[in-house]
């Protein structure tokens, strides 16, 4: 799952999977265009929906916290579906 | 009062309510008054060094001070280019080169950025905030409305800028057209999105002097998170908003609108820059349905707009939104390939003349001429016309209907892009052949085809460098040869299919 993510966020922009600091947003490397496209590859590729109290700047500053997002709305939809 | 420059707006405003907040940004809060006297204050600066009717770029983080340094160039008899601190500065030096400007007006935050170009800075750091206001009154008498108030430049086809050259009277005639139109007043308060180098901000920053309003510059992160761009504009008070339809798309789309409870002052929602689609609009029509919304359309060579269409009736979300009719004091005409009116309901090209229409693009009159032409309907004395290179008609209701463009100019996130310039970037690298990009309309992407032996990656790495983030293709496709036509040209239309059938490979 987190190999996909990587291969995803590589596509749009090699610099946000090598960025090692703590905001996307500031480093210039994600706006909103960004942003979309992440949100409507994800649900694409993981089958998910993300809500949109989800579309938050703490949500989407770093890999590991889209990765943590990512994990957090997979997990509450396998346990929906159980 | 008549108003001969775009100043006197400000004055008037200063004179009337000085104390009040006209400026919000991330800093801070800015009275009229204290507004004004930083502009003085960069203005004795410029009037120190002895320049008029120059050009002098402005490279600033979109702010207040921002703001007020254009005030200060206007001021100081000069006119002033507003510079993208995101673009590539490659791009920033083709712009240079063309306006060839007399300073750079920056801070020391990117001073390091533009010291290479070989254009003396002018550091706002080092200003202490004095000014003489009797030069400044000397050098005021001089303007007049024929003058440039600015240079905007914007994406020209074969990968140089071009930079339209606005006056005052051409200002001043927008503003009183649209304070009109719209009812803007001292209790307006303006939600501004559009970047200071696009002509749209053109009527939040000069409304706010004119109408005494208020402009809140918010924050550009927030339209990546609609919940929380709405609390903003809620706790704001922001009442009016003129955004390009992608940001009130992405409100809509990530359903931020389903429970409206921070849109309670919002009664103005203004749209230009791009085809709104009629389905968000109407979800935002009915989140909030007691406001006015508004279609405006025109490219920046009218200084903004020409034509405009106020929501009076229900659209399907089939329909499209109407562009209405002519600005007051603007015509439009509409000419077929003949150069003759086309009739009700035939498609022709949508063609401006008025007192909001540009001289036409600076240092460049070979592509001046190319589109600011004489009215082909008078022979009698010179008279310009504009040619938008839009495809539009006229409905039953006598409302202008926009189709689609002539040429290979696209709307994508609401930037004005020439498919042109992404193609000279592209061809520009070692390694490609041919390239040529198309854009999907369905699907909002640019779609760069391409022969030779570079892969995506090396390709958006190699772009990043010449043209803007918004510009880079969304989608690759590598092609062992390119489809030619009959005259050894790349076959678009082909390309075209090859989207319309099951769409490019993916990524």
């Amino acid at each position: 799952m987190r190999d996909k993510l990587i291969a995803l966020l590589d596509d749009i922009d090699e610099d946000i999977v090598s960025y090692d600091g703590s905001n996307l947003f500031d480093a210039g490397l994600l706006d909103s265009f960004a942003v979309i496209e992440i949100v409507g590859e994800m649900e694409k590729i993981f089958s998910i929906e993300i809500k949109s109290e989800d579309v938050i700047e703490k949500n989407f500053k770093t890999v590991e916290n889209m990765f943590a997002l990512l994990k957090r709305v997979m997990g509450m939809e396998k346990s929906t579906n159980s | 009062m008549y108003n001969k420059v775009v100043t006197d707006y400000l004055d008037e405003t200063v004179q009337r309510c000085p104390k009040k907040i006209g400026f919000v940004d991330q800093e801070g809060e800015v009275s009229f008054k204290k507004f004004r006297d930083y502009s003085y204050a960069v203005a004795s600066e410029i009037i120190n060094r002895n320049v008029f009717k120059k050009p002098i770029a402005i490279y600033l983080d979109k702010s207040t001070k921002c703001l007020y340094s254009f005030m200060g160039v206007v001021y100081s008899g000069n006119f002033y280019t507003p510079l993208d601190v995101d673009m590539p500065i490659e791009r920033v030096r083709k712009i240079c080169e063309v306006l060839e400007p007399e300073y750079i007006i920056t801070d020391a935050a990117h001073e390091d950025t533009v010291s290479g170009l070989g254009v003396p800075l002018i550091l706002l750091d080092n200003l202490d905030g004095s000014f003489n206001l009797e030069a400044i009154k000397n050098v005021n008498r001089k303007i007049i409305d024929t003058d440039l108030v600015y240079v905007l430049f914007t994406s020209g086809s074969t990968g140089v800028p071009k930079g339209v050259s606005i006056s005052h009277r051409n200002v001043i005639t927008y503003m009183e057209w649209s304070a009109e139109a719209f009812g803007f007043n001292e209790t307006t308060v303006f939600g501004n999105q559009t970047p200071f180098y696009f002509s749209m901000s053109v009527l939040d920053i000069f409304q706010t002097l004119k109408s005494a309003a208020t402009i809140n510059i918010i924050p550009k992160k927030l339209f990546s998170f609609p919940a929380e761009l709405l609390e903003y504009i809620d706790a704001n008070g922001i009442n009016t908003i003129y955004w390009v339809p992608s940001a009130l798309c992405q409100v809509a789309n990530l359903k931020a609108l389903e429970n409206p409870k921070h849109l309670g002052k919002l009664h103005s929602v203004l749209f230009a820059g791009e085809v709104m689609p009629t389905k968000q609009l109407n979800m935002w029509r009915r989140a909030l349905p007691d406001a006015m919304y508004a279609n405006l359309f025109g490219p920046t060579e009218v200084t903004d707009i020409c034509s405009y269409y106020i929501l009076n009736r229900e659209l399907k979300d089939s329909e499209s939104v109407p562009i209405g009719q002519a600005c007051d004091n603007m015509s439009l005409l509409i000419l077929n390939d003949k150069n003759k009116e086309v009739k009700k309901g035939e498609i022709g090209e949508l063609c401006a003349r008025g007192a909001s229409l540009a001289y036409g693009y600076y240092n460049s009159s070979d592509k001046t001429k190319m589109t600011f032409v004489q009215n082909p309907l008078n022979q009698s004395y010179p008279e310009t016309i504009y040619r938008t290179g839009d495809l539009v008609y006229v409905n039953e209701l006598d409302e202008i209907i926009y189709v689609s463009r002539k040429d290979f100019q696209i709307k994508h996130m609401g930037y004005r892009i020439e498919l042109g310039e992404i193609e000279a970037a592209v061809s520009s690298l070692d390694g490609i052949q041919r390239a040529c990009c198309l854009y999907d309309k369905e699907k909002s992407r640019i779609v760069l085809f391409y022969s030779g032996c570079l892969e995506m990656r090396d390709i958006k790495r190699g772009i990043k460098t010449l043209i803007p983030k918004y510009m880079i293709p969304n989608d690759f496709v590598k092609m062992e040869e390119m489809p030619l036509n009959l005259n050894g040209k790349i076959d678009r239309q082909k390309l075209n299919n090859m989207i319309l059938v099951g769409g490019p490979n993916e990524g």
